[in-house]
């Protein structure tokens, strides 16, 4: 009984004992942590310091002090992302003039300044901040620092002179030489300071600087490389060249000292695939990880949930139109213009052909554009209205005298040519347009050519009407109304348009610096446009891109996603 | 025989010359100015007028005439004017390409086409004879940017058997895998032409009198169609299969741009949209060349299938 009691005592005092110890080598294993921030010393990467400090901003788990690239979470890197489209030209930024090279470049390039991703505001790029003068001429920008070209070399105010030097030299041969014509000095401050010195004051000149043939290039490359430096490019931007197998592929890959951080995509592969239903195909089969929605499988696409929800459709800066050849017979006859404008169905035609995916045009500026004026957009009056085309033509005389059910003008019959590129889509357009014509007493003859021998054709003026488009090169109407001034003859203002009233304005706006005064005269200049129609306006694309569900981060401006840097862009690690 | 080649070979340049001659005027003929497309959509007279003295185009007609030629005969080539660089490694690095899916296409279709045809033609009128030639009709009928494209809806996209695109090596799994599509689009195309020829020409064979001799003599019929008729039948078949090599290569461009196959076919074709005449004119040659070239390799093979033919000089 006595031992049993004692038992018990004893193996109390035994738990006692235990414990004492265990709390005891507690206290003897339990290390120091000096700063307290509840990592022990031997851990802690910063003893001493509280690693609360640091901050972990891109939430991945490493500290911004020990993160390679802080603001970037490492657990995003990784992936290539591929896409199917047509073929560069050349990878030399001053030679370039197409959308495709235009893609690549911008990821291999930067100028010094950009468009913010999936927008078309301007924001620095290798300028981190410029001083513009009072009068609107001289630009003086400050580069950023720590920026490195591919080949591991800091970039200088040098090279912005020698880039803008070569792009201006004749020997360059640059087709877009003329964006630097109003340039008159390109003078280096000091290392980190450049001022540009432009003949008069020019509002789009920074979104000018943004396009491809103002991207900074080094000039011991250029020369190493010379008529090979168009396929070895080197640029600052945040992937470096890989490889082109021509006709083939192009393949960059993510540069480490990028920067803006380096891009969490490994590798961006651009494989040459001009048909769209292939590529379609291979964006079914996920092999591609972005590209856009063919108009003949827009249903397919309507009807597919998952698809919708991985897609964007953007408003593009783009106007596709029918020049009429303002200085031949019969369209040097505006009222003849404006009765066709009546004539052509375009709602009708966007519907059916495009599915209804485009938005119809009224006038030159696309709707998503600085510049675009609703009011003017809903109230222009050359809508589809056969018996307004009827009665305008009726009341100027042009009638049909011979009974042939074919009006004359000027007694020769009203016989046109109605010219496209090869395009099944322009010819069923075209085909309802000839019904359109007909019923108003015109005929049209359609004839396609290729590309090459219609910009021939509008060139030499060898047309009567004809189809085409333009997108923008940077985000600003005047991009758009060059194409009616009278000094643009006959490339880009292929309509060969001419009206003084508006050449005035479109001269003024460019130098206008009071944005309300500048709006109004687009304004202007827009209804001067809709009441004369050099072009029969047609349609301003919208485009749907669709787009793996293991991408993020993707974004689209208006400038089509060719002209995204992509530094956002990442992929699921299970598809890396 | 030598002598036989030797004219051959004299003939092979009078053609060369007179497909360079036509090639070349037709590229001057054509409209459109290939400094106008580098200029993109908007042109810039002054950066224009450099190219065109860059690229001779400013030069009298005989002097461009002239230097083209001279640098095709000296294997200097000129530089593509798309894509600046030079011609003769442009075509190199697809040539391979083309080669490897134009045998492989040949290949599919000599295995599809000689047994059909000559199976066809033992079973004369036979359902199988039957079904064949319906099939072969088909085959010719189904035009190739179509059946590409099915191939890749069924094969490709929902299935995900085989790849498509270029290879970046050939002869590896990737290449065979992204061979198979293209190359069954234009060998099923070609075997339709060939089982027909072949059946003809073992239909016209086995009713010759040496097979009956040969029967008569109690050989299996094993023997008789694979050794004494397979063999005379062929020669035609011969002919065929090697005029449809250059015509693939030539002929594969529809093939090849659904494919994304990235080959000669490719190139030719996209030149010609860009008035690339450097280009234009070097592949349209080096076509000409292949065809004469496999004309003359056909034309030595029939000594080899048939004994009866010779080149020897018929001395009088």
């Amino acid at each position: 009984m006595k031992q049993k009691n004692m038992g018990w005592i004893g193996i109390l005092i035994s738990l006692l004992l235990i414990g004492g110890i265990v709390s005891l080598s507690g206290c003897i294993s339990e290390e120091k942590d000096s700063d307290g921030d509840g990592v022990p010393d031997s851990e802690d990467k910063h003893p001493g310091e509280d690693d609360a400090l640091y901050e972990d901003e891109d939430g991945d788990g490493v500290l911004n002090k020990d993160d390679q690239y802080p603001g970037r979470n490492d657990t995003k890197f990784g992936g290539t992302f591929v896409r199917w489209a047509s073929e560069p030209s050349t990878l030399d930024p001053a030679l370039s003039t197409d959308q495709a090279s235009h893609e690549i470049l911008t990821k291999l390039f930067d100028a010094l300044v950009q468009f913010a991703p999936g927008t078309t505001e301007i924001e620095p790029g290798l300028a981190e901040s410029w001083d513009v003068s009072s009068d609107g001429t001289v630009y003086t920008f400050t580069l950023r620092e720590g920026v490195k070209f591919h080949n591991g070399r800091n970039l200088t105010a040098q090279d912005v002179k020698y880039t803008i030097d070569r792009l201006m030299d004749p020997a360059t041969a640059s087709p877009r030489a003329n964006f630097a014509e109003d340039i008159t000095s390109v003078e280096v401050v000091d290392e980190k300071t450049v001022k540009i010195t432009t003949a008069y004051a020019f509002v789009p000149f920074l979104a000018k600087l943004a396009y491809t043939c103002f991207m900074i290039v080094p000039k011991e490359e250029v020369e190493k490389y010379g008529d090979e430096w168009f396929k070895n490019p080197v640029g600052t931007g945040p992937f470096k060249f890989v490889k082109w197998d021509a006709g083939a592929v192009i393949e960059v890959e993510a540069f480490d000292d990028y920067w803006g951080g380096r891009p969490y995509i490994d590798t961006y592969r651009y494989v040459v695939q001009e048909d769209d239903e292939t590529i379609w195909q291979g964006i079914k089969a996920g092999e591609v990880s972005l590209g856009g929605v063919p108009s003949t499988h827009w249903e397919e696409f309507l009807d597919d949930d998952q698809m919708q929800e991985y897609s964007q459709t953007t408003a593009e800066l783009v106007t596709y139109w029918l020049y009429f050849n303002c200085q031949k017979w019969p369209f040097n006859n505006v009222d003849i213009r404006n009765a066709i404008c009546y004539a052509l169905k375009k709602k009708e035609v966007l519907d059916t052909i495009f599915k209804g995916r485009h938005l119809e045009a009224r006038g030159p500026i696309p709707p998503a554009l600085w510049g675009f004026d609703q009011d003017l957009y809903d109230d222009y009056e050359y809508t589809y209205d056969p018996q307004k085309a009827k009665d305008l033509l009726d009341s100027k005389g042009i009638v049909d005298t011979n009974g042939d059910g074919i009006r004359e003008y000027e007694g020769q019959e009203l016989v046109l040519e109605y010219s496209s590129y090869v395009s099944s889509t322009w010819q069923t357009a075209a085909e309802t347009h000839q019904a359109n014509l007909r019923e108003i007493g015109i005929e049209a003859n359609y004839q396609q050519y290729d590309f090459a021998t219609l910009i021939g054709n509008a060139d030499e003026g060898n047309f009567t009407m004809m189809t085409l488009g333009w997108g923008t090169d940077y985000p600003d109407p005047e991009n758009f109304m060059i194409l009616f001034e009278t000094k643009n003859w006959p490339d880009p203002n292929h309509a060969r348009y001419s009206n003084t009233e508006f050449d005035t304005l479109a001269e003024n706006a460019k130098k206008e610096t009071d944005v309300a005064k500048r709006l109004d005269m687009y304004k202007q200049m827009t209804a001067i446009l809709q009441e004369e129609n050099p072009h029969w306006w047609f349609f301003h694309p919208r485009i749907t891109n669709v787009w793996q569900p293991w991408i993020h981060g993707v974004k689209i401006g208006g400038q089509s996603f060719s002209n995204e840097k992509c530094l956002e862009l990442w992929i699921d690690p299970d598809h890396q | 025989m030598r002598e036989y080649v030797l004219k051959k070979i004299g003939l092979m340049f009078v053609v060369l010359i007179g497909v360079y001659t036509i090639v070349f005027l037709l590229c001057i003929a054509a409209p459109g100015d290939p400094a106008r497309l580098a200029m993109g959509r908007a042109d810039n007279p002054e950066a224009r007028a450099i190219l065109r003295e860059k690229w001779g185009l400013n030069e009298p007609l005989y002097v461009q005439y002239y230097t083209t030629l001279k640098s095709l005969v000296t294997l200097d080539f000129p530089r593509s004017f798309r894509y600046r660089e030079d011609v003769g490694d442009l075509v190199a690095a697809r040539l391979p390409r083309t080669i490897f899916l134009g045998v492989i296409a040949i290949g599919v279709s000599v295995l599809i086409a000689v047994p059909a045809g000559v199976v066809s033609a033992y079973k004369h009128n036979s359902i199988i004879d039957n079904i064949t030639m319906v099939a072969s009709q088909i085959g010719v009928a189904t035009p190739n940017f179509w059946l590409g494209l099915m191939l890749i809806v069924v094969f490709y996209t929902k299935l995900g058997w085989f790849e498509i695109g270029a290879p970046d090596a050939l002869l590896s799994l990737e290449g065979f895998s992204k061979v198979t599509l293209p190359a069954i689009t234009l060998g099923t195309g070609m075997a339709a032409v060939t089982a027909r020829l072949t059946r003809s020409s073992m239909l016209g064979v086995i009713r010759e009198e040496y097979i009956m001799t040969a029967r008569a003599k109690g050989l299996t019929e094993k023997v008789v169609i694979l050794k004494h008729a397979f063999r005379n039948a062929l020669l035609p078949v011969v002919t065929v299969v090697g005029l449809q090599f250059p015509l693939i290569v030539g002929g594969a461009v529809l093939t090849e741009v659904v494919f994304g196959w990235h080959g000669l076919g490719q190139l030719y074709i996209s030149s010609i949209a860009a008035r690339d005449y450097p280009v234009i004119v070097t592949t349209t040659l080096l076509f000409a060349f292949g065809v004469v070239l496999i004309n003359l390799i056909v034309d030595l093979l029939y000594s080899v299938i048939d004994p009866r033919v010779k080149y020897e000089r018929v001395s009088t």
